[in-house]
Parts: C-alpha cells; structure tokens; sequence
C-alpha cells in the first residue's frame, strides 16, 4: 500500500532537482564567457521504485504502491562533441604552421627585397650599367674602371649583409623553437598533474560522470597543444587523457607518464633536431613546431641528411651562396682566372675556400688594379696560353737561336680594345649558367634573381592560401563547438523561467499535500463538524 | 544553429579585424602608391615587374651608349665634311699652283700653303670627343697623327701612332687598329671561346684613322743610306714587306757588300715563314741600299720605339752568334728614306714602248746640263725579254754619253725595273718636248648638302637653346604646350629653315652640320641625325664617253659605268639602267632637273653617289718613279715637296688622287651617315620601347587610385559601420524582459 507520507518524499526530491536545474542554469550563465567552458545539463529521470510483491497494497493484478515517486537526476553532464574537438584540433595546426612559416618567409622576404629597396637586381644592374659605361670609354682609364670595381664590392656588401640577416633570422627561430619545445614540455607537464587531480576526483562519480571543470580545464591544454603538432586524445576509464602528438604519447593517463620533447644542440648539430624521451624522432604532419623545423630545415634540392625539401631558411641561405659562387666563377673564368689565378674578379675571405654569400669580396688585385678587367686577351702562340694586358701583340725581334722565355717585352704600343669587356658583359646574357649543382635552376644571372624572388613570392603566397583556409574552417568548427557547447542567453533564461515555475508548481504540491493530511489527521471521524 | 554571444563576439572580432587589414592594406597602397610592396603579394605581377624593371634599366643604358656613339660619329661626320672642304681647297691650291705660275719662289708659297694645309688636316683629324681620339682606332693618344720634318725643316712625313702612314698598306696593321664595339641592345653576340664580337651585333665606336685618312702607297721601296752606317755597329729595322712586319738586327760590316750581304740573310731568316706559306715574296737589298720585294710593298721605317732589348743575333761573316747587349747602346739611327711619297726617281715606262721605235730622252745628272740621248726599244717574244732588250740597248747609250763620268745605270732587278740612278747624285729623265697635260674629261661632279634632323617629338614645352655655327650667341626657343618647334625655329633663326618633319636646310642651299640642340631644364642635348644628299651633274659630260660613278646603297658600294648620251634625258635612262642592274630594279631613283640628277632610294637606306675615273691613258714613255701617297695629308705634303722640287708632273698626279681620295672620304661620310641613322633609329626605338615598359611598369606596380581610392572608401565606410554596430553586438536577451 502507498506509505502516508510518499508524496512528501517525492516533493522534497523535485524541490531538490528544481534548484539544483536552477543552479546548473545559474552556472551556466556566469560561466558564459570563461574560455573552455563547456554548457553543462542536469540528467533528468522519472523516479521508478521496484515493484516487489511484498509491498503489502500491492495485488497480483497491479503495482500500484510504489508508482508515481517523482524526479531524480543521475548527474550533472557536459555537452560536448568530440569529432568537432578532434576537427578543430587537426584545422587548428594547419593555421598555426602556416602561420608560422609565413611569418619566417615574411621575414626573410623583408631582407631579400627588390622591391621596395635597392635588392639584388638593382645591385647587379648597377654592375652592368658600370661594365656598360666601362666599355665605352678606354680601358686603361682607372677612373671609369673604379667605378666598376665600386659596384662589384657593393654587390658583395649587400651578399655579405643577406648572409648575416638570414644567420640573424635563423638564430632568431632557432631560439623561439627552443622555446616552443620548452613549453610544450611545460603544458605535458601540467597536463599530467591535471590528470592525477581528474583521476582522484573521479573516484567519486558515477561512472559517465566526473569532474566536469577539470575535464574544461584538461580540453582548453589539449586545445593549445593542437596548435603545437599533429596530435591524437583519448580519455581513459579513470577520467585521465592520453595524447599523442605525431603518433608517439607524450602524455600516459593510465600510468601518469609524460614523454618529453629533446631538441639537440642546434650549433652543433647544423640543423634543427626534436625527439622524444623515448628515444623516438618525431615525424609531425602539421603544427607550428612543423613550422618552425621545416623551415629551418628546409632546403629544398640541396637537402642533405636530416633537412627537408620545403624552402625555407636553409634554402635561401643556399641560394643566396649559390648566386655568390656562380657569379664569382662566370667573372672568374671569363676574365681568364682558370689559367691565372691573379685574375681573379671575386675571391673569398680565405684563399682556398670555397666562396659563399658571406665570404664574396672583390679580389685584391682588382682593388688594387680596377683597369685588370680592361686588359685584353692574346693568345701567346709560343706559350700556348692565353694572357691578358694592354700591350699590342709583339713581333720579336729576330734572335736565331735564342732563349725563348728571354724576350722583349717592352712595347709601347698599347692594345686599347674593349673586348674583355665586352666579353664580362657577355656574361650576363648567358642563358646557360648552372646555379648550385643539384639542378635547382639553369639560366642567366638576372633570371636567376627573378627566379629566387618568385620562388619566395610563391611560397608565402601558397603558405598564406594555406593558412586562409585553415582559418576558415577553424572559425566553422569554433562555431560548430559553440552550437553544441556554448551556452545561449534566452536558452538559459527560459530554462530558468521554466525551472522557477516547475519548483513553484512542486511547492504548491506540498501545500496540496498538507491539506490532504490536515483532512485526514484533522478532519476524519469527526463527522458533523 | 545554436548562437550564442561567444559566437557572435567571435564572428564580430574577426571582421572587424578583417575590415582593417584591408583597409590598411589599401591605405599603405594608396600612400606608396604601389599595387604590392612584396613579391608575395602579387608573385604573378612581381616577377613581371622585375623584368620590366631589367628591360628598363638595360634600354637606360643602351641609351647612354647611342647617346654617346651618336655624339662621337655626328663629330667624326663633321671632321670628315670640314676634311672634305679642306681638301677641295687644297686642291684648288695645287691646281692653282700648277696653271699659274712658273717661278720657284711662287711654288715656294704654294708649298707653304699646302704645307699649312696638311697641318690643319692633321689637327682636324686629331680631333677628340671626350677625350678619346676620334679617328685614334682603340688608342689613348689624344694626337694620332703627327706631322715630322725632314732635314731641311720641311713638314715630310705623316706619322699614324707613331708608324709613317705609308708604312703598310692594310690599315689594320697599323696599331691601335682594333675596332671597338659597344653594346647597343641589339643582340650581342659573342664567340665564348675566341671572344670575338660579331660586328653587326653591335655598334663600332673607333675609326681607324689610317683607313679614313688612307694608308699605304700605291708602289713602295725603301732606300737605307749605306754611307750612314758604320763598320762593326749593331742596327735594328723594322721592315714592313706586304702586310708583315718584322724587326731585323745586324752588324754592319766593313765592307759595304758583306753588310748588304748580311742584312739579307737577316731579311731571309725573318720572313722566312712568311715566304714559305706564300703570304709575300722574299724582301732585299740591292747594292744601292733599296729595300724591295718583287710585287708588294716594302718599306723601312727606324727602329727607335723599341728601347730596349734583351738578346740580339750578331751575324758575323753570315755566320749566327748570339750575344747579350742591351740595345740603347748600341742601336744606332740609320738613315733610311722610305721613299714616302714624292722622289727624285726617273723610270722607263716599258707598256707604252713600241717594238723596234727609236725614242729621244734628255738625261740630267744632278746640276749639270742635259745629255740627250737615243734609244730603240728592244723586240722580244715576250714583255720580258723586250724589256731586257730595252734596258741594255738604254744601258749602252748611257755609257756611250757618260761613260764613268759619273757611271749612270739603268736597274734590271725586278723592284727598281728600269729606274736610272747614279752615285751620289741625281738623274732626271725627260722626254723631248713637254709633257702632254689635259684635264681628265671622264671625271663626271658631284655635289654633296648635307642636312641635320631633329625629332619633333622629342621637344617638349621648355626651353632650348640652340648652338648655330656662324651664329654668335646660342639662339634660346621656348616652347609652350602646343608650339610647333619649327614654327619657333624659323621665326627665330633666319639663314635656316625646319621643315614640319624637323628637316633643317639651309637657305642658300649650302650644307647644314654643327648644329647642338640642349634642352635648358636639364642640359641635355637633343639628339639630331645627319642626312648628306648627293647630286650628279650630267651638264658638261662628252656624248658617247663613259663615266663612272661609285654608288653606296644601304650597305653595298658598287662601281657605275653608264654612257654619256646628246642629252640629260638620255644620260640620265644610261644612268637609270646601270643602277638598275647593280642594285636591282626601283632601288635607287634618280631625279633630274636642269641637268642635275639627285638620287633617291627606296626606304630610308641611303644612297649616294660618288665620281670614280674609269680611264685615262697617256702616253708617256718616260715617267718619273712615282711613288703616290694613298693618305692625303702625306699626299698634300709630297705635293708641296714637289712643288718646291718644280715637279709639276708630280703635283699634278696629286690633284687625281686628292679628287678620288676625296670620293673615298665620300664614302666614310656615306657610312657613318648610314649608322648615324642607324643609332637614330636605335634611339627612337628605344625611347618608344622605355615608354611602353613605363606603362607597363605603371600597369604592374603602380597603384589604379581610382579603384584602389574606391576600395579605400568602401573598407572606411564597412570599418566605420562596424564600429557603430558596436553598441548591439551583444544582443538582448530574454533577460531583458523578464522581471
């Protein structure tokens, strides 16, 4: 039979779940503006009580006695979708590597520009233009040949200068990815106290229950985490998350283990190195950590063991040396510097060395003779070589039997002609120079320059479409998260409205109550009164 | 959807944010004025942008390069033409001197005056432009030619670099001969391996002087005076032998035999290589010191420019011994006359001998009187042997008339065929009676004008002053927008007349040169062209004669023999017919009028016409062992030594080759006309061509203010918007309501 003072119970439980729907509302509202706050919801449940038998109002044919007990909630929950999570997550590190890697190709773009100050071209033409005025006027005249020397050490001034920007711009994200592994390291780490709190909270709820507020806090580290590399979560039995990042777990939910990020000594090493404490390399597809390694790394056909193929950093260093060694061979083989190594045009700080961006510089004996480069080319018959000067080709003087390296040397006529000028000049139209020797480009000077302006352009500018789409959808999945776990204003307050009026309406149910029992203590057997 | 504020604030942010990069993209573009400021943003129009930009700087430069060739052949063209004047009066001068007069003191002014002359050629050639030597081929030498005096104080011999002008007949031998190219744009070619340029690929920029001004001679040999060397001394010759130089060193000897001896085996070991592939045949030296080959020239000039020098082959006896001296102690100045140009040598002229015919000739040694004396010319089956014959029967009678007093001989070696000579004086031969002297009928006038043009486009409103030869003052013409530059040209300058197309002639119908253009607002000169019309005149010309005229057309030159008709019409139909064949049909047009006939070609080449004798003969027996100058300064300066000499015949051979000199340096002019066009065409292109690439530079770099201003507006105005919407972005929500 139904016990006298049921409907009280199942009052005072409405009551209860009518406050406690009140608060989570009130929760939800104050939290309409914390970063990671995920909406939360009372899990309603209509109050079933078992139907034994031994109940004594209940007959074979009914269960009357224990029906109609009211509301009960399992628990508070989160609304949450976790493939919008692991979308977003995935799009997040796409932006954030292009991101970076704009900002470095930005970077490096600003010191290679032809555009807005006097670049390479400009540097290269002004050679030509000297070579040009050069050949106009005889070659013997220092003035006008100092000129030409005057653009050439201006040449490798800006040369030298590229070289040390692009060191400057390499140490500068060498050392912001030192930093980047360092706080990686410092997020897996937190994470892991994270979980210890989770695991020991959750010892306490239900089994699709836990500490929500840890569980927001725990998504807000995964979500920045997303930004650093490609990374895989899951949550485990006891409440804990387990990450991977690039397919090797930093993070042990279960056994409370980080795995953290290595990066070797970037001087030592020559180029940008992370691995795991396991020992494992890491191989990410995406995240600005990708970033900043691919284009340190980068190198593009020149790659050597361990760099990679993007262009980056590496790349435009070697480009940059490679168009120093190429000019510095051209002049120096067409001034004749194969047969005569006084002839040198270009040389590097140190003899011997091989000549790069850093090292070019305007040979000693053209500094010190601008008109080197006036002196014509004869060939010497009796030597069977090739010399260079200004004297006229000489008819000796008869001498018989005499020693053949003894002779007159002492014209005074002058050979005043151009052509070894006309010759370096040539040299700029020359379609067939091979820059660097892996192929990367074959063409004249100028076009190398466009080439390498062109290929800087591009890649930022695929980099950049990269990143806009990655943006775009970023932003979708933000909203797509919001339509799921965001909390809405007139949402929250009608549910309040509503919650107000069901613990008003349950209320009123006690006071029915009460004049029921007040009737039937009160009023029942005195008949008549 | 489910929105909520976190959404909206989100979405709002990030256009808001969105909205201001544009803007301030478009504003920074608007403020640089440039469509992108790196290569990124626009990698399509950046990588067209740096080839305009190269394009750009390269047609600058191509233009400072024509700009410089321009002003360096428009002042070779005026030398050339004040060359030309200069050369019409000086052979008035001979001419004059010739027909006139007598007396040897008159010759001596005359000689004076051609001296005088020849001085101011050498000056005119000497000409620089920015201090390179214009007519100096590749050389530095600011003063190319130089004039030298002979022993008695006379002007003598015409040094090019240093090398006597008659040295070598291939100007290309002389030194500084090279040309040099310059790079105007149109395609540089150059052999990577010989690194030789392809002329037409490029713009030459020198002349060599002894090509314009000539070299060589049309006969050479050169007399060393044995009597100035002395026994036991080392000597050094530079010998020139057809195209070939070579330095010889030798010992004199006692003997002046064993010497002679020793400068040919000096001679045969030098040339040998040279003999052998067949390039000259072997120089000697005959017993009277004259150096010779057999059909080319040959020449002797002192070895003085090579100071020293480090071995030496001592010939003793023919045999070779090596010993190390050092040659400004030991060579010594010979003294050599390279019979450059006029001398005092007499020859048989064999061609006009007839078999069997007895000739009369006077014969002087040195101030003696005249011997006459009589010969028969030899018979013979061949011209050899009836010349053998010839010498020995002339040869008999100079001994029969002389004897050994003093001993006068007639040259049987091949170089020096019949020349007479004797020891220590000199021998002229005469033939009885005077000289039969005419003016050649065949030569057919011509006339040169020259023009100048400027573009008319090329003057903008400004000022420009312009520099007039005969004018004092430079006359200053401002333009406004809209004037016509010859309209103003001709209100202010009355001897000369623009024409529409910016042709300026001269009134009187005289030559127009020198005249400088320079835009006062930044001193630049205005680029002008040179145009020289040419005009035959058939008045005057002998029915049925032939004349020759020598035509250059575009590139080609080629020689016109056409047939003197009754009238001009018929002359001028000859004429039409032999141009016609030697340049194909319509090529060239002629126009006649009042007997003058102006040429016409069919497209800008240009054709001109120069006068070329076609035939002469005299009939002379006798001639003097002429050797003319092919350069005209030594040409005017053996003219005046003939002069003072009183060798009339000699200065008279001068005035024909002055005249066809004159047709040469007619031909110079004609080619540096026809590359003066060339630049002007070079610069007009590429002025049009910076114009287009500046449009095009414009279309990729350049900001378009309008849209980009339109863009500008637009992001202010959504920005702004945006900003006001501000306020309510946080919507109402029920909260509002309920109380």
């Amino acid at each position: 039979m139904r016990p006298t003072f049921l409907g009280f119970e199942t009052q005072k439980r409405t009551l209860q779940i009518a406050q406690k729907n009140l608060d989570v509302t009130g929760n939800n509202i104050s939290n309409i503006n914390t970063p990671g706050y995920t909406r939360q919801r009372v899990d309603l449940y209509s109050m079933y009580v078992s139907g034994n038998r031994s109940m004594r109002w209940s007959s074979p044919t009914n269960n009357l006695s224990m029906q109609g007990q009211g509301v009960n909630a399992y628990g508070v929950s989160q609304l949450r979708d976790i493939f919008i999570d692991k979308r977003y997550r995935e799009n997040v590190a796409v932006e954030a590597e292009t991101t970076t890697k704009m900002k470095i190709l930005t970077d490096i773009e600003d010191e290679l520009d032809n555009f807005e100050s006097d670049g390479l071209q400009y540097h290269v033409q002004q050679f030509f233009n000297a070579l040009q005025d050069y050949s106009v006027e005889k070659p013997d005249s220092a003035d006008v040949a100092k000129i030409v020397t005057n653009t050439a050490v201006n040449l490798c001034r800006l040369l030298n200068d590229y070289d040390t920007q692009l060191k400057q711009i390499e140490s500068t994200y060498v050392g912001e990815l030192t930093d980047t592994v360092d706080y990686i390291n410092k997020i897996v780490e937190e994470m892991n106290v994270l979980n210890d709190k989770i695991a020991k909270e959750k010892i306490h709820y239900a089994e699709e229950y836990g500490p929500n507020e840890l569980y927001d806090q725990m998504n807000l580290y995964i979500d920045e985490l997303a930004t650093y590399g490609n990374i895989e979560f899951w949550q485990n039995s006891n409440g804990t998350y387990s990450v991977k990042m690039a397919n090797v777990e930093i993070l042990n939910g279960e056994e409370f283990k980080t795995n953290r990020l290595i990066m070797k000594d970037y001087e030592t090493n020559g180029r940008a190195v992370v691995f795991f404490e396991s020992g494992v390399d890491m191989n990410l597809t995406s995240g600005a950590l990708k970033g900043y390694i691919d284009m340190i790394n980068g190198n593009g056909v020149y790659a050597t063991g361990g760099q990679n193929s993007t262009h980056g950093i590496a790349y435009f260093k070697t480009a940059v040396d490679e168009f120093a060694r190429t000019i510095a061979n051209v002049f120096n083989t067409a001034n004749g510097a194969t047969d005569d190594a006084s002839r040198m045009m270009f040389a590097p700080d140190v003899e011997g060395a091989l000549i790069t961006a850093g090292n070019i510089h305007v040979a000693d004996a053209w500094q010190e003779d601008p008109t080197m480069i006036g002196q014509v080319r004869i060939y010497d018959e009796q030597r069977g070589i090739y010399r260079y000067g200004f004297d006229e080709k000489k008819d000796d003087v008869f001498t018989g039997e005499g020693d053949e390296t003894d002779k007159d040397n002492t014209s005074e006529n002058k050979n005043l002609q151009n052509t070894n000028v006309l010759y370096l000049i040539s040299q700029f139209n020359n379609k067939a120079l091979e820059f660097g020797n892996c192929h990367d480009f074959n063409g004249s000077v100028y076009e190398y320059i466009s080439f390498i302006s062109n290929r800087l352009g591009q890649t930022i500018n695929y980099e950049n479409s990269r990143n806009e789409t990655a943006m775009m959808t970023v932003d979708g999945l933000l909203d797509a998260r919001d339509d799921i776990s965001g909390v809405q204003m007139d949402e929250e307050g009608i549910n309040m409205l509503n919650y107000q009026k069901w613990y008003n309406a349950s209320s009123r149910m006690v006071t029915t109550l009460d004049d029921l029992l007040d009737k039937l203590i009160n009023g029942t057997g005195r008949v008549g009164l | 959807m489910r929105i909520t504020n976190p959404t909206i604030l989100r979405g709002y942010n990030r256009d808001l944010n969105r909205l201001l990069t544009l803007k301030n993209r478009s504003e920074k573009r608007i403020t640089s004025n440039r469509s992108f400021s790196r290569a990124s943003e626009a990698p399509l129009s950046a990588a067209k942008a740096l080839n305009v930009r190269k394009s750009m700087y390269l047609s600058e430069q191509y233009k400072e390069n024509l700009k410089t060739a321009d002003k360096f052949y428009t002042e070779a063209e005026t030398s050339l033409i004040q060359v030309s004047d200069k050369m019409a009066q000086i052979r008035e001068t001979i001419i004059a001197a010739c027909n006139t007069t007598k007396d040897t003191q008159d010759y001596a002014i005359y000689a004076q005056q051609l001296e005088t002359s020849a001085k101011e050629l050498c000056a005119i050639f000497n000409t620089d432009s920015a201090e390179r030597s214009i007519f100096g081929g590749e050389g530095d030498d600011p003063s190319p030619f130089e004039i030298i005096n002979d022993s008695s104080g006379f002007a003598s011999t015409v040094l090019y670099h240093g090398v006597p002008v008659n040295a070598m007949d291939n100007y290309r031998n002389f030194p500084y001969s090279n040309d040099v190219l310059i790079d105007i744009g149109i395609g540089m070619e150059m052999d990577q391996q010989t690194q030789e340029v392809d002329p037409q690929s490029t713009l030459r920029i020198s002349f060599n002087g002894a090509k314009v001004s000539g070299c060589g001679t049309e006969k050479g040999v050169a007399d060393v005076d044995l009597s100035s060397i002395k026994p036991n001394r080392i000597y050094c010759l530079d010998v020139y032998a057809g195209n070939v130089k070579k330095t010889i060193a030798f010992q004199a000897q006692a003997d002046q035999k064993d010497t002679i001896d020793v400068v040919n085996s000096a001679l045969e070991n030098a040339f040998k290589k040279e003999v052998d592939d067949g390039l000259i045949k072997m120089p000697k030296m005959d017993a009277q010191g004259v150096i010779s080959v057999q059909d080319g020239i040959c020449c002797v000039v002192n070895n003085e420019t090579k100071k020293t020098i480090n071995r030496l082959t001592v010939m003793k006896n023919g045999a070779i011994t090596t010993e190390k001296v050092n040659r400004t102690n030991v060579a010594e100045k010979l003294v050599v006359d390279n019979d450059s140009g006029y001398t005092n040598k007499f020859k048989i002229n064999f061609d006009n001998l007839k078999e069997g015919q007895q000739y009369t000739i006077d014969v002087t040694v040195g101030d003696k009187d005249p011997v006459t004396i009589v010969f028969t010319a030899g018979t013979g089956d061949d011209a050899a042997a009836r010349e053998d014959a010839t010498i020995k029967n002339i040869q008999a009678a100079l001994d029969s008339a002389f004897g050994d007093d003093p001993k006068v001989t007639i040259s049987e070696s091949e170089a020096t065929r019949g020349i007479f000579s004797t020891e220590g004086s000199t021998v002229k031969v005469a033939v009885k009676g005077e000289p039969i002297n005419s003016d050649d009928p065949l030569s057919p006038k011509i006339t040169s004008t020259s023009t100048m043009k400027y573009n008319p486009d090329s003057f903008k409103a400004g000022t420009y002053s312009f520099k007039i030869p005969g004018v004092a003052n430079p006359v200053e013409i401002t333009l406004a927008d809209g004037d016509k530059i010859n309209e103003k040209f001709n209100a202010a300058v009355g001897d000369y007349t623009m024409s529409t197309t910016g042709i300026i002639t001269k009134k009187d119908g005289s030559s127009v040169t020198g005249i400088v253009c320079t835009n006062t607002a930044d001193n630049s000169t205005v680029s002008s062209s040179h145009k020289v019309d040419y005009s035959l005149d058939l008045n005057g010309m002998v029915d049925g004669k032939e004349y020759g005229v020598k035509v250059v057309y575009g590139n080609s030159s080629k020689d016109i023999v056409f047939t003197a008709g009754a009238d001009a019409a018929t002359t001028k139909a000859n004429l039409d017919t032999a141009l016609e064949k030697a340049f194909g049909a319509g090529a060239i047009k002629t126009n006649e009028a009042n007997g003058v006939v102006s040429f016409e070609s069919d497209n800008d080449k240009k054709s001109i016409a120069i006068a070329t004798k076609i035939n002469s003969s005299e009939n002379e027996i006798v001639e003097r062992e002429r050797i003319y100058s092919n350069n005209y300064i030594q040409l005017t300066l053996d003219a005046a030594r003939a002069l003072r000499n009183g060798d009339i015949d000699y200065a008279n051979g001068c005035i024909d080759r002055i005249v066809s000199a004159n047709e040469n340096l007619l031909v110079e002019i004609a080619d540096l006309g026809c590359n003066e066009e060339f630049i002007s065409f070079n610069l007009d292109r590429i002025t049009t061509r910076e114009e287009n690439l500046a449009e095009r530079q414009n279309d990729l770099e350049v900001v378009d203010a309008k849209k980009e201003i339109t863009l500008w507006k637009t992001y202010e105005a959504l920005y702004n918007a945006c900003l006001q919407m501000s306020s309510s972005v946080v919507p109402n929500s029920i909260f509002n309501y309920i109380s």
